[in-house]
């Protein structure tokens, strides 16, 4: 059964600064250690010409907004799909939202983005997670 | 973690191939590591793995087993957290080739996994990565590698 979105609990926007500092940290931290993420001979060679950060430490910007509104239930049960768009070039301050779409069987539904100050779209997808 | 096997190659990889499995084992100082580069605040993970740690952590594990292409680009994701996984325990990551296809001399490749404690399976993920052919500018996305 389908309800209105607006049955779906609110999902509060992440926004966070993603420098090369965190990218370094994110690269030990994570154990993914691919050049293309460092300042070095590698990255300036690469298509994007410079280090890009991760694409997993900007889908965590959504699963921390997801686990905020959601806690545990977020992990017992969440699912997210997504696709990137765009490299996120450090520095760069990146925002995730999630815009409720509809409740069904008891599963709320968002459109999630993730986007540069300048509302350039670097990952979109849908998240979904258990009311109860 | 680490890979005592030499790494195969994505490129050899086809449809139905299984990867070797492996055990991960999230410490709480991974959690605190993880969660101090992403930003996030731990008060939510202080006994439980935060989910999409998990899938970094997996992702890790497959890049250490598995050779993978300059020009490499991660172009989507998709996970399904069924279970939450306490800090220290030890999960099982269960890859196989999903698909496998060719457009416009890229190779497009998607793995998926399964994560499992013990009888439980508390997760599951694809991952699609892309390699563009030689002197292609634009890749056709742009997020990870």
């Amino acid at each position: 059964m389908s309800t209105e979105a607006s049955e779906a609990p609110a999902v509060a926007p992440v926004s966070r600064l993603i420098d090369q500092a965190r990218v370094d940290a994110y690269a030990t931290a994570a154990r993914d250690h691919n050049p293309i993420h460092r300042v070095g001979a590698e990255a300036s060679a690469s298509q994007f010409g410079r280090p890009i950060a991760h694409g997993m430490l900007v889908l965590a910007l959504v699963s921390e907004a997801m686990a905020a509104a959601f806690g545990e239930r977020w992990a017992r049960g969440g699912t997210l799909k997504v696709r990137w768009r765009a490299p996120a070039i450090p520095p760069v301050t990146v925002t995730a939202r999630a815009t409720a779409r509809a409740v069904t069987d008891g599963l709320a539904s968002y459109d999630v983005v993730c986007e540069t100050e300048s509302g350039e779209p670097l990952l979109t997808g849908t998240a979904t997670a258990p009311l109860a | 973690m680490s890979a005592s096997t030499p790494k195969l190659s994505l490129d050899r990889l086809q449809r139905g191939d299984h990867l070797p499995s492996f055990t991960l084992r999230v410490t709480s100082r991974d959690v605190r590591d993880y969660l101090a580069a992403t930003g996030e605040s731990p008060d939510l993970w202080t006994h439980q793995v935060p989910p999409l740690a998990l899938g970094a952590f997996a992702l890790a594990g497959l890049m250490e087993r598995v050779e993978l292409p300059a020009g490499l680009v991660h172009t989507g994701q998709e996970y399904a957290f069924a279970h939450p996984v306490r800090h220290d325990a030890a999960v099982e990551v269960r890859i196989r080739v999903a698909s496998r296809s060719e457009r416009r001399g890229a190779v497009i490749t998607a793995l998926e996994s399964e994560w499992h404690s013990g009888d439980t399976l508390v997760g599951s993920a694809r991952t699609t990565v892309l390699v563009a052919p030689p002197g292609a500018e634009d890749p056709g996305a742009g997020g990870d590698a």
